[in-house]
């Protein structure tokens, strides 16, 4: 072109140098995009996925190895899990299924999942998975995140022995899943290899929890319904609230928080820790509480914790579920549709369809045969005396009937008031009205009403029968003696 | 085949022009390019005057839009599934973490770098006409402060997407500062959540501002924001030329202060433009995006904060909520819309209250503009020291406490 010749067309770059600086970003941007293929191709799995052939082939041979497959693994059950969550845990824990793989010799990581009590063959892997058993973050592939370790956002972690160590399990089994267990056996009682839990719904029992509280949509009001106490959200407990000590029978502020005295004790700041703490003394938490001191040994309170842990509204397909209709009644209850009644559990051995239709249709029928023990008890009062057999009867009455919770004989005023002389203070229709109707006598007898005045709890209705009213009655007539 | 590069040259330009006629077909001979001028001066060249912010947010927006559109694959804008999805990316989908990784930073630093950007413009008086007739910058300065706007409403609908705690309850803080608008503020939260909470409706309302009606919006007003700058003359130091020319009786010759956008200005675009994508990679290397639990509705995280840029607000609203034991004044008013509202209007008129001289357009903190410099800088400092003490310094029910020293919030085990 013409004009090309002329100087003043020359085009000059004066800012060149941008063209070496696009090079050098350009290598930097090469690396880091090397670095980001390295990463994807090289995920964390894998190099679990590797160590498992070695170790496998070893134990079992290089033919049956081959025939497992490699990749991203996972366990979909979409009735049980929902269209979005699987568990891809078996890509890391290759060996869950493979038989041949037990022994101390392999990693636990690859082990063979043990079978204890046939418990594989009512809950097959590939349907049940394993999230729902042993918690931790389903679809997750990174081992910090799948067992939703310390500081991954993720309420549920996996259940490990290193958690049992620090609530001080002496258990070298994994036990603390027993509480998701109890999602599914709510309504169950011995359930093999429930061994905790068991212990728990014993004791539920044998110190009435449910004079008190609502447990399974039924019970006293005195405490707080506990019916879904696992779902309570872990930022409603407030553990920077003052500790407590007990000194002379009264809480005094102990100087440190709750927080401080979990720490102090090496427990984790948890919901967990806060049942412990106040399954063992239920006034160092809260001073003006009136549950009484049960006195729980240390298997009891973890056992405990466990098991209110465990009680979670539960959104599981009901051919899960071990005794459906019970979750089912509990839902009638709370939608207000049956009266609120006490669902009594079912040990697993005897579940049946029939049985558990009978247990069910037993308890509607509990109005009319209260009418028949009424008249039972008329003629049991006319005809009493003194009875040595019937004292003992009602001595061990008043241990199972949970009257212990709140009342001692001679041992000082607890909750309510020490019944030692009792027999001598109240006539005997007083006492047994008490028993079986605390709540209208509160309300219409003077002296009742001033007992409550004085001791601010109103005494549950325990559903004691009126014959074993008359047993408790000869017990704390020969008591006071 | 002598034919073909003809027809070649003639479809493409050139980025190593030999000639200046050369270099100015290649923007003129070329459609994106046109958003160009074909010469820009030398100061608008410079990395001191302009630091290049306004290209780095378009870059960034770029880096949105890709990953954005990909990401739309993976994605499901559902209650129940939206959380899932976003796992999935984390865990199980190649190059999954990477994308979102990039889509979660280039947002937080396109706030961050429309802000800066802003705030260049102010203290460099560049939204002055500078006694060019032609040009209308206090037009393009209040299209910049929409341009802020959508980017925060866009960033703001991102949020709520992975569906987690900390989008939910983000949202919900937001969503009831709009509840606080006098009069209209119950319908206007309505409107936003698709019914009175934060739900499914609210879900795929935000999603779609999300994907479609906000970045159409945005690439509409960027393009004429662009296009502005090239009808006002270029940056505002360009004005000085002009103005130094006057001065000295001299007659402006192009040479004497132009180069050509083909190779200087498109070339440095380009490097701006890598820069800011490595810088993205690079914290996308190195920090992953926060997923927290699934939303729930019923468990309401303490402290719960809005997004950072919105914590601002959030902090207004808290120290100007007064209560006494007789009665209380809710601080959603004064902090979440009077504030912010005289704030805004203000912005935007404030290239027509500002009465300095025509020397101070383009120009680092021009002794004349002390007053307006000093009252921005001011308000800047506050909104950022506003920001950080709510981000640090906010504990638990909005208590304060230092940062290392946050009470610990039990977990379930």
């Amino acid at each position: 072109m013409a004009d090309n010749k002329k100087p003043a067309n020359v085009f000059e770059d004066k800012y060149w140098k941008d063209s070496i600086l696009i090079y050098i970003v350009g290598i930097i941007l090469a690396v880091f995009t090397g670095i980001v293929i390295y990463r994807t191709a090289n995920p964390e799995w894998k190099k679990y996925q590797r160590e498992f052939v070695k170790i496998a082939e070893k134990k079992i041979g290089k033919e049956k190895v081959a025939k497992i497959d490699l990749g991203i693994r996972q366990i979909w059950n979409k009735e049980l899990m929902g269209p979005n969550t699987a568990d891809r845990c078996v890509t890391c824990h290759l060996g869950v299924d493979v038989p041949g793989l037990e022994g101390d010799d392999v990693p636990v990581v690859f082990r063979t999942h043990p079978n204890p009590n046939g418990l594989l063959d009512k809950h097959p892997l590939n349907k049940f998975g394993c999230t729902v058993c042993h918690g931790g973050l389903p679809n997750a592939l990174t081992v910090k995140e799948a067992h939703a370790e310390h500081g991954v956002r993720w309420l549920y972690p996996t259940y490990t022995r290193e958690m049992q160590k620090k609530y001080k399990f002496e258990e070298d089994r994994l036990v603390m899943l027993q509480i998701n267990c109890n999602q599914c056996h709510r309504f169950d009682k011995d359930v093999p290899g429930m061994d905790y839990i068991n212990l728990a719904k014993d004791l539920v029992v044998e110190k009435n929890c449910q004079s008190c509280h609502i447990i399974d949509g039924y019970g006293g009001n005195i405490g707080p319904n506990l019916t879904y106490e696992g779902d309570k959200s872990h930022e409603m407990f407030d553990i920077h609230a003052p500790y407590y000590v007990i000194k002379d029978g009264k809480p005094v502020e102990s100087g440190h928080t709750i927080a401080e005295e979990m720490k102090r004790r090496g427990l984790p700041y948890s919901v967990f820790s806060w049942h412990i703490l106040h399954f063992e003394e239920p006034r160092s938490i809260t001073p003006t509480s009136t549950m009484p001191n049960h006195g729980f040994n240390k298997d009891e309170i973890l056992a405990l914790t466990m098991l209110v842990m465990s009680w979670k509204k539960v959104n599981i397909p009901s051919r899960y579920l071990s005794n459906p209709g019970k979750y089912q009644m509990l839902r009638l209850m709370e939608e207000g549709r049956i009266k609120p009644q006490k669902i009594e559990y079912v040990s697993l051995a005897s579940t049946s369809p029939e049985t558990a239709a009978e247990t069910t249709a037993g308890q509607a029928e509990t109005a009319e045969e209260f009418q028949v023990e009424e008249t039972a008890m008329k003629e049991a009062a006319e005809s009493s005396g003194g009875n040595a057999d019937l004292a003992a009867k009602g001595k061990e009455l008043f241990g199972t009937r949970g009257c212990t919770a709140c009342h001692t004989v001679g041992g000082g005023r607890l909750v309510g008031p020490d019944l030692k002389g009792v027999a001598e203070r109240r006539d005997k229709q007083w006492i047994i009205h008490m028993i079986l109707n605390p709540d209208s006598m509160i309300q219409n007898d003077p002296v009742a009403k001033q007992l409550f005045q004085e001791y601010n709890v109103p005494m549950p209705n325990q559903g004691v029968t009126p014959e074993e009213a008359e047993a408790i009655y000869e017990y704390l007539k020969s008591a006071s003696k | 085949m002598e034919k073909l590069s003809e027809w070649w040259k003639k479809l493409t330009w050139t980025f190593a022009p030999s000639s200046k006629v050369e270099a100015t077909k290649a923007v003129t001979k070329n459609f994106i390019l046109h958003w160009f001028p074909a010469r820009v001066t030398y100061r608008s060249m410079s990395w001191s005057y302009s630091w290049w912010l306004g290209t780095v947010s378009f870059s960034l927006f770029l880096i949105l839009t890709i990953t954005g559109i990909i990401l739309m694959f993976l994605y499901i804008p559902s209650v129940e599934r939206a959380y899932w999805t976003i796992k999935d990316l984390q865990h199980a989908v190649s190059f999954g973490w990477f994308l979102r990784n990039m889509h979660r930073w280039a947002a937080h630093l396109m706030v961050f770098f429309v802000t800066l950007h802003m705030v260049r413009v102010f203290f460099t008086g560049a939204f002055k006409n500078g006694g060019n007739p032609d040009a209308n910058r206090p037009v393009n300065w209040a299209v910049g402060m929409f341009l802020l706007v959508f980017t925060l409403l866009l960033s703001y609908t991102g949020y709520l997407l992975p569906w987690d705690q900390l989008a939910l309850w983000a949202i919900t803080i937001g969503a009831n500062i709009a509840k606080s608008v006098p009069v209209m503020g119950s319908y206007l939260h309505f409107l936003l959540a698709g019914g009175t909470r934060i739900d499914q409706n609210t879900l795929i309302r935000f999603y779609a501002l999300h994907v479609i009606v906000l970045p159409a919006l945005l690439l509409v007003l960027v393009s004429y924001h662009m296009w502005r700058v090239r009808k006002d003359g270029g940056l505002a130091v360009s004005e000085q030329y002009k103005m130094q020319a006057k001065k000295e009786g001299k007659r402006l010759v192009p040479d004497d202060y132009t180069t050509f956008a083909i190779p200087a200005l498109i070339r440095r675009a380009f490097l701006v433009f890598l820069i800011s994508l490595g810088a993205v990679m690079l914290l996308s290397i190195i920090s992953n995006a926060p997923l927290e639990e699934p939303a729930d509705p019923s468990w309401t995280p303490n402290p719960a904060k809005a997004p950072w840029y919105f914590l601002w607000l959030q902090e207004l609203l808290a120290i100007t909520t007064i209560r006494t034991p007789w009665f209380t004044i809710n601080g959603g008013f004064v902090g979440g819309v009077v504030i912010p509202g005289i704030l805004f209007l203000w912005g935007l008129i404030v290239p027509f209250i500002d009465k300095s001289p025509n020397e101070a357009t383009g120009v680092w903190f021009h002794p004349s503009r002390r007053l307006q410099n000093w009252t921005f800088g001011i308000i800047m400092l506050i909104l950022a020291f506003l920001t950080i003490f709510a981000m640090y310094f906010r504990g638990p029910s909005w208590n304060i406490y230092w940062p290392w020293a946050w009470p610990p919030i039990p977990h379930l085990f």
